[in-house]
């Protein structure tokens, strides 16, 4: 399973109850309060599981995972290493 | 007897037969005679039950004082021809609720009543109409001397109050705030030619008015006298001697005015056959001749579908001949070889028979024949819808000195009853309640304020009356199946189950009730959150004297709802522990909690279609007007157009439990799908609890979750660790 923009929308929207008009792929996600801890442990397995990476201790800040666009990068930065 | 024969002919000519034809001024004549034999000690009240035609109700109502109807039809009709209602009295043993009604707000002077039931109702009615309504009772004696027709006393019957049991409906009505006793009324029996009997009767009824206007302690204003006159209806009778009833009677009549009691007293003759039945003739032609096996047999144009009493269906054992008259047809003439024929009708069937055996000396076709004594109790009692003939028609005679003027009459004889519709309609029984039951946090408490808003609704913030009367019911089974419990208790000691149950719902009802009447408001409605927790008990106290609302919210809504509550009190709720006990993951013990309360929520509104409404707390909040309106028509309310404006601009009537909606102003359709934000997993585990309950709700069922491997759920844990510590450093 591929792990875009649509795919990570699609999550947030039907697994985490997130509206729609605040899914920016900019959006702040976790540092803005729209999920919380327990949701963002079901944000990373999901990542882990779709793009088949495995995120290490270091990798877990925000910088790597408060955004769409962020996750995006942060994955494609992972694949290629 | 018989209207002349020339005026018979010519109306026959000029407009056909059959048809009834009434002689106004042999009624004239009567009403004359009975004001100055009694000298007018008696008022002659029209009974119009006998004929209602508007002829008559237009006329009397210029020649007499007084009315007497028995049903909201008639009622409608006199008030059509223009009688002052005051100048009315209601009797009749089967009054409905509209009809007193009516008779109430149109100002009907004299009301009698015939039962207990009636004197309460009315008591009721006049109480919402802010009236003072005054009443006669109709009494049934035991006594009727013999010489009556019809006899309506001694025997069971439906007619009044029985003699014996007389003074306790006076007390009843004296114990009624809205109604004066004003009087007494006995009809005891009809249809009486011999003057003695009549008198005897006369002196019976005045035994008794006394008799109760002694013990009513009361001057009455009106006493009505039933006459009981009768008519010479077959061969071989004779008109009613009225000088020897006049001779007989007035001496009663003066003795009892002479009381100073009765001084004041109106006398009210009440009577119908005897002012108009003689002065009416039915005239029927012969259509038909045959001579079968021996009998001469004229068959009519009329007959039982116009006039039933001519062919004895009118109360009659034995069909016995109304006198007749047969005006020959001059044209041709066949003599009736043993001077006796069989007059039937045209309908297809034997028992439309106007005479057996009269003696007519000759019968042929265009014969006229006029029945006499058919001036009451005529085409209105009976059945001319029967085959689809026409109607009769009517006609009436008046003299003067340039000869008989004969007028064509026209009435269908229908009230019209659409003024009364809504008063007709079938009334929703009253319940003084109304029960919120839906699970805790639902939204009952915006109901509440809904409910609480309305003009006639009082409901106070939570009472826990009636989850208390659930808790002192509270039983259990020890061993050996042996119930312990306040009603096996009591049972023991002699009260009866239903007893417990009446005395525990006076006493919480009885707080509601005051609750209520000092907020000025006519019901009252009960909120408690817990009460959904005793549903079976609760119904058992409120019975069939409340309306339910019963509310149910999503599942997943209700499980983060009762969570946050539990966090806020840091206990659990009695009501959940055995829940608590069975199943450690609180969600899932929350889940299996809303699964019960929904589906017994669920099972009560399907047990009661009528007297209970079912409303989605999501429903409620997209659509708060209508879903209100409809669940208040359960109620027998409507929902005023700014209720809910109101309901939520008012902060001053918040009760306890009421915390969640402290501050709120508008419903908001926010705080739906709040348990959206449970995560994908729990919702999935509380999913296979909830979803058939769901789904029964008309909820969409929630995703299940795939299972997870231990590995999964070991990385979720480690990554549990990493995110607080992520969480720490900001």
């Amino acid at each position: 399973m591929a792990l875009n923009e649509a795919a990570l929308t699609a999550f947030l929207q039907d697994n985490m109850g997130v509206d729609p008009n605040d899914l920016d792929a900019d959006a702040a996600l976790f540092s803005s309060n729209l999920l919380d801890s327990f949701s963002m442990v079901e944000l990373i397995m999901f990542i882990e599981q779709s793009a088949d990476i495995k995120l290490n201790p270091s990798d877990i800040q925000l910088d790597n995972l408060d955004s769409i666009n962020r996750i995006l990068s942060f994955v494609d930065a992972a694949k290629d290493a | 007897m018989f209207i002349e024969a020339p005026l018979i002919q010519h109306i026959a000519r000029q407009h056909g037969t059959p048809f009834f034809v009434y002689d106004l001024d042999m009624v004239d004549q009567r009403i004359k005679t009975l004001n100055e034999g009694f000298e007018g000690l008696f008022k002659i009240s029209y009974a119009m039950k006998c004929n209602p035609h508007r002829v008559f109700l237009e006329r009397f109502k210029a020649q007499l004082p007084s009315l007497d109807i028995s049903s909201g039809g008639e009622l409608i009709r006199a008030l059509d021809a223009g009688w002052d209602a005051a100048k009315i009295s209601f009797t009749g043993p089967g009054k409905q609720r509209w009809e007193l009604e009516h008779a109430v707000n149109s100002g009907v002077g004299k009301i009698i009543v015939e039962s207990p039931r009636e004197i309460d109702m009315l008591n009721d009615i006049c109480a919402d109409a802010q009236r003072q309504q005054s009443i006669l009772i109709r009494v049934s004696p035991q006594h009727l001397p013999k010489g009556f027709g019809v006899n309506m006393s001694g025997k069971p019957n439906q007619f009044g109050v029985d003699e014996e049991h007389v003074e306790a409906a006076i007390d009843q009505i004296k114990a009624s705030e809205h109604l004066a006793l004003v009087g007494f009324h006995i009809y005891s029996g009809t249809q009486c030619l011999t003057p003695s009997a009549i008198c005897e009767n006369f002196a019976n009824f005045i035994r008794l008015f006394e008799q109760f206007s002694e013990y009513a302690d009361i001057e009455p204003q009106a006493l009505i006298f039933g006459s009981a006159f009768g008519i010479p209806y077959h061969e071989g009778m004779q008109t009613l001697d009225i000088d020897e009833v006049i001779a007989g009677a007035l001496p009663q009549l003066k003795g009892l005015k002479a009381q100073s009691r009765f001084k004041d007293t109106g006398l009210y003759l009440e009577l119908g056959r005897w002012l108009v039945g003689e002065a009416g003739n039915y005239v029927t032609s012969v259509v038909s001749t045959k001579e079968s096996r021996g009998t001469t047999i004229g068959v009519c144009d009329g007959g039982m579908h116009h006039h039933l009493g001519a062919c004895g269906h009118l109360g009659s054992v034995i069909h016995r001949n109304y006198q007749m008259q047969r005006i020959a047809n001059t044209q041709q003439s066949t003599a009736v070889e043993n001077g006796k024929v069989n007059l039937v009708g045209s309908l297809c069937t034997s028992i439309d028979t106007l005479g057996h055996g009269v003696a007519f000396d000759g019968l042929s076709v265009g014969d006229l024949v006029s029945i006499g004594c058919s001036g009451g109790y005529g085409a209105t009692s009976s059945p001319v819808n029967f085959i689809s003939h026409p109607y009769p028609q009517e006609f009436a005679i008046q003299r003067d000195q340039q000869g008989a003027t004969i007028t064509p009459l026209a009435d269908d004889y229908r009230a019209d009853f659409s003024s009364v519709q809504a008063l007709r309609k079938p009334q929703q029984e009253a319940r003084e309640g109304i029960v919120v039951l839906g699970t805790p946090r639902s939204g009952t408490t915006l109901l509440r304020r809904l409910l609480n808003a309305h003009p006639r609704i009082a409901c106070p913030g939570e009472t826990n009356l009636l989850s208390a009367c659930a808790r002192f019911l509270h039983r259990e089974t020890i061993a050996e199946g042996v119930e312990v419990g306040v009603e096996a208790g009591l049972k023991h000691a002699g009260f009866a189950q239903a007893e417990i149950l009446n005395r525990l719902r006076d006493m919480a009802f009885g707080f509601h009730r005051d609750y209520a009447r000092r907020q000025g408001k006519a019901r009252w409605a009960e909120k408690t959150a817990f009460d959904s927790f005793h549903i079976d008990d609760i119904e058992r106290v409120c019975g069939e004297q409340v309306h339910y609302l019963c509310m149910i919210r999503h599942g997943l809504d209700f499980v983060v709802s009762m969570q946050e509550l539990c966090d806020k009190n840091q206990a659990y709720l009695q009501e959940v522990h055995d829940y608590i006990r069975r199943y450690p993951k609180p969600l899932e013990a929350f889940a299996h909690l809303w699964v019960a309360l929904t589906e017994q929520l669920l099972a009560f509104a399907q047990r009661h279609p009528h007297d209970a409404a079912l409303i989605k707390y999501e429903d409620l909040v997209a659509a708060p007007h209508d879903v209100l309106s409809g669940a208040l028509s359960v109620c027998a309310e409507t929902c005023p157009d700014d209720l809910i404006d109101t309901a939520l601009q008012d902060k001053d009537s918040l009760g306890l439990g009421d915390w969640k909606t402290y501050g709120k102003t508008a419903i908001e359709a926010g705080s739906v799908s709040r348990g959206d934000g449970l995560s994908a997993r729990t919702k999935g585990d509380l999913a296979t609890i909830m979803n058939p309950t769901l789904e029964k709700c008309g909820y969409a069922p929630i995703p299940l979750h795939q299972q997870h491997s231990d590995d999964d759920a070991a990385r979720r844990y480690e990554l549990g660790l990493l995110l607080a510590g992520l969480k720490n450093k900001d």
